[in-house]
Parts: structure tokens; sequence; C-alpha cells
């Protein structure tokens, strides 16, 4: 538990404040410029010590957090949705629909999906909103297996039979009665989607394909302290570890609310940690 | 078993018809004229208008699609527009490189994963568990970019061990093979220790799921109450059962394991198609782009045939049903 509770505190406590960061007069952009080219390690001035332009690392990673937060909500969301009704229309409807959408899925599953987002990213201009869309547009494929899989087993079950024997309309069987049940594996799909986007998000704007500077993002945070590895390793440090927590507290709460919410991860029988 | 495997084939045919397809659009919808991109300004009008038709670009797109296909089939995937070689030939040429490194890397996790997998599920819950599983969620957690930026800056930067980048040492040429050998290994050591932990971390944490799963049968515990030692019943009634969900797993895994490692190539420069390909995507060099996409698309498929069969070869229900989709 304690991993689950540490995770949710990370959270909480990096959304709050880069949520409250939104209404300071902080600058990510400001600079010091006595420290242009001379990057200075972490003290008390600058906790995290500052960039190559001499910008303070701290209050860029709260910046960088905002956006790697919002990428995470955004583009899950979009999977979510485009998922969860590609996946219940394939399982539902069955028949040819089914096969053809599984085919899709198949073809889809083997491309190289980051290799794909970094075309799409070349192609369109790369802006925020973009990378919401390409990385939720490409990542939907496993939450419409997940959800097909789901409806598939639900509605062979009795008390299916049961309401459809009371008469109920089809369409009110689904979203009554069957669609209610996908849900608890889709709350932790869409915990460990939100870590895949984030690290995504962190690829692309690594490879300037991503959030353009002067925008803070943990992945342009890292593309330029590249040129000052040997000199100022905290540079490159500091957003690297931020996103390794996140991720990792959002892997951490997926893995609890998974053991907290299917009765079959019990059955493997694994201690609630 | 051959009417399965020839079924398996089958259906990949649509599929590659697909990705084809996929590819060939998306490379259109690019905006920038790759034509423009490449020629001195004074270029009339009428030359560069001569140059596009040459180049077939004038065509209805259907048709360009069609004659691009044509080629492919016929092993001609385009040149490339920066070096002007030909685009498979550029990407053949970095395969060894790149195949070197991710079968090296894939046998190396199997080896360690195995032993990993089957000591978690079988030391459940104990410390050696936990500390695998956090360590295994770490590695899951990491961009492994940054992975590979902090080994190089353990392992270059501070202990000054191994090489930051690279394939071989210019000197080693004209060397013995197994001094040219040992010069590419030790290049190789920081992405395949990179890919590796990302690996590892992955496979571990469902190979141990496997084993908790596979020893809370009933057939392990009769095996138990019989009285066979742990070895035996380990090696002996479990392994086949463990093997089933690593090799579906191993198919799954394929396709990140080879889009990753493209970022692990560019950040080594190790010269394989991958780094070929992201300089591609800054370079717009849409004829290699296209050919990487579909190739290793291509090799995904194949993978996931591999295992699938190899699923079918260890699990005889498989082909008895006709196989399931």
């Amino acid at each position: 538990m304690i991993k689950v509770w540490g995770s949710l505190i990370f959270l909480a406590g990096l959304l709050v404040i880069s949520i409250l960061v939104s209404f300071t007069c902080l600058d990510p952009t400001s600079m010091d410029t006595a420290f242009i080219g001379k990057p200075q390690p972490p003290s008390l001035n600058h906790i995290f010590g500052t960039d190559e332009l001499g910008r303070d690392i701290f209050i860029r990673a709260i910046f960088g957090a905002r956006i790697s937060l919002m990428v995470g909500f955004v583009s899950v969301g979009i999977a979510l949705v485009i998922g969860m009704i590609i996946g219940v229309l394939s399982g539902f409807v069955g028949g040819v629909v089914d096969e053809v959408i599984m085919r899709c899925i198949d073809m889809l599953m083997a491309l190289p999906t980051l290799f794909l987002i970094l075309i799409i990213q070349v192609i369109l201009e790369p802006s925020i909103i973009n990378i919401m869309v390409v990385i939720g547009a490409t990542s939907w494929m496993g939450i419409a297996r997940l959800v097909r899989a789901e409806v598939l087993s639900i509605k062979e079950r009795i008390f299916v039979t049961a309401v459809r024997a009371r008469g109920l309309k089809e369409n009110l069987i689904l979203f009554k009665h069957i669609f209610p049940h996908t849900l608890n594996p889709i709350i932790v799909a869409a915990m460990l989607g939100m870590g895949g986007a984030i690290l995504t998000e962190s690829v692309l704007s690594f490879l300037g394909l991503g959030v353009q500077p002067p925008n803070p993002s943990w992945g342009n945070m890292l593309e330029s302290s590249l040129g000052y590895m040997r000199d100022a390793p905290w540079m490159a440090l500091i957003p690297g570890i931020l996103i390794t927590c996140t991720v990792l507290s959002l892997n951490f709460l997926g893995d609890g609310l998974w053991l907290l919410l299917d009765p079959k991860a019990k059955d493997a029988n694994v201690k609630r940690t | 078993m051959i009417r399965y495997i020839s079924k398996r084939l089958l259906a990949l045919l649509p599929m590659l018809f697909g990705i084809t397809i996929l590819a060939f659009f998306i490379m259109k919808a690019a905006p920038g004229d790759p034509v423009g991109m490449f020629m001195d300004p004074s270029v009339s009008l009428q030359d560069m208008e001569r140059i596009r038709s040459n180049l077939g670009f004038d065509k209805p797109i259907i048709t360009q699609y069609f004659i691009w296909l044509k080629n492919c089939l016929a092993g001609n995937f385009g040149y490339s527009l920066v070096t002007g070689k030909p685009a498979l030939e550029a990407i053949i040429e970095r395969l060894p490189a790149t195949l070197l490194l991710s079968l090296s890397s894939l046998v190396l996790i199997l080896l360690i994963t195995f032993p990993l997998g089957i000591l978690c599920g079988y030391k459940k819950d104990s410390v050696v568990d936990d500390g695998i599983t956090v360590f295994s969620f770490l590695g899951l957690s990491m961009p492994s970019f940054w992975l590979g930026l902090m080994l190089i800056l353990l392992f270059s930067f501070q202990l000054d061990l191994f090489p930051t980048s690279g394939f071989m040492d210019p000197l080693m040429y004209g060397e013995s093979f197994f001094r040219q050998a040992g010069n590419v290994a030790y290049h190789m050591f920081l992405p395949l220790l990179t890919i590796m932990i990302g690996g590892i971390a992955g496979l571990t944490r469902y190979n141990r799921f496997g084993i908790i799963k596979i020893l809370g049968q009933d057939y392990i515990t009769a095996a138990r109450a019989r009285g066979l030692s742990e070895w035996r019943i380990l090696f002996k009634h479990a392994f086949k059962n463990i093997l089933l969900p690593i090799i579906t797993l191993l198919g799954l895994d394929l396709p990140g394991l080879i889009s990753g490692s493209y970022i692990i190539e560019y950040i080594f420069s190790w010269p394989g198609m991958g780094q070929l390909a992201i300089q591609s995507v800054f370079q717009r060099d849409y004829p290699i782009l296209m050919t990487a996409i579909v190739l290793s698309s291509v090799l995904i498929i194949l993978g996931t045939l591999i295992s699938d069969m190899c699923y079918a070869l260890v699990d005889p229900r498989i082909t008895k049903k006709g196989g399931n989709s």
C-alpha cells in the first residue's frame, strides 16, 4: 500500500503545484543574464540550478510538469474515446464488422508506433495540440482490444440473457448492463496509458518534434542538456528523474487499482502492496 | 500445422497491403516540395516542372501509389532524396548493425529474464521478489533515451570505461576479425545495456505472473504430493507452460523493441536502420522513410508470425482449434 499512497501523494502534489503555478507571476523563460552559457549547480537561489541560458530549472520543471500531465490526460482521453467506441462496436456487433476491425487493429499494431508519430509530427507543425491528438490517435488499439474482449465475455453471461428475456432493447442492454463492466480494466489501462503518453511526449520533445522552446517541457529540457552533460549533469538528471517518478507513480497506481478491482488478479495471488 | 501456417501467411497479405497504403499516403500528405527543396532558386519553372514529371509527381495520386507499389515489388523503393542512393540499398546496408544489436539484446534479455522471473515467482513476496519487482517497475517507467544518457554520463564521462557512440574505431580497419569483433562489442556495451534494462523490466513482470499462476495449479500440487523434487517440478512439469505467455509476449513486445531501439541507435550513433530512419525524419527524405516503415513493419509481422508458430509448436491446442483470432 505504501507504493500506491506514495504515488497518489506525488501525483496529487505535482498536479496541485502545476495548477497553482499558473496563478503566480513566475516566468519559465526569464533569464539570469549573468549565467548565460554558464549553467549554475543547485544552490539556495536556484534549488535545481540553472540551465544554459541562466533560467531557473525548478520553475521550468514545474511548467514542464503542467505540460506533461496535460498531454497525459488529453491523449489518454482521446485514446479512450476511440478505443471504447471501436471495442464496443467490434465486440457487441461481432461477425464481419468484428473481423475487419480486428484485422485493421493487427495492422496498426504492426507499425512501429513511435516512428509513425515522429513522421506525423514532422508533417504537421509540432504543437502541443498536435502532440496530444497524434499520441491519442496512435495508442487506442490496446484499449479497443481490451474492451472488445470484455464485451465478448460479458455478453455471454447469464445476466445478459436474463435482461434480454425481460425484453430490454439491445442498445440499452449494451449501455446499462454490459458497458459498466468494462470500466474497471479500462481505468487500469488508462493509468498505464497515461504513463506511456508522457514518455512519448518526452521523446518527441527531446528530438525537437514536440513542445517547442522557449516553452519548457521535460523532454526539451533534456534536449538542451545534451551539450552540457559533462559540465552540468544536473540539467540532464532533474527532468529525467521527474519523468521517471511521474510515470512510476502512474504505473504503481495502475497496478494497485488492478489488484483492487480485478478479482482475477487476486487469484494470481499477488500481495497487496 | 502446415494448414495453420499457410492460413496465417495468407492473412498477412491484406495486412501488408494496408501498411503500404498507409505509408504511402502519410508521405504524400507531407507539405513541402521535395523537388523545390533541393533546387537552386535560379532553376527555371519549366525545368522544375520537367523534373517533377520525370519523378512522376504530376500523375494522380492513386496512379502514383500503384507505380510505387509495382516498383517496390520489383525491389525498387525509390532513391534517397539526400544521397541519391537506392532507398532499399541504403537501408539494407544498415540492417546488419540493427540485427546485431537487437538480436543480441533479445537473446540476453531472455537468458536473464527467465531465471529472474522464476526466482520471483518461486520466492513470491520475499525481499528478492520485492526488489526485482521495484526494479522492473523502475525500468518500465524510465524514458529509454534518458537511461542511455545516464549510462553515458556514468560509464563514459565519470568512469571513462566505454565509448559514448559509434560502431568501431576507425583504427581497427585492417585488424584481425577477432580484434574488430571485440571492438564492436566494446562499442555495443552501452546501447545493449540500455535496451536490455528496458526489456528485462517488461518481461520479468509478466514472467512472474505466469509462474505464480502456473505454480498454483492442481497438477503442480499433485506433483508435489507425489514427493517430486522442486527442480523436477519446475523444469519438467511447469517449464513448457511458462514458455507460453513469454512467447506471446515476445510477439507483442516486438514493435516496442524495434521502435525503442530506433531512438537508442540515434542516441549512441549506432549505424543501424533506426539511426538512418530518424535522420531521414529530419531531412524529410520520404523514399527512405517509406522504405523504413514498410521494412520494419515486415520485420515486426515476421517476428509475430514466428512467435505464433512457436506457440503452436508448444501448445497443440492452437492448431487443433484451427487458430484463434
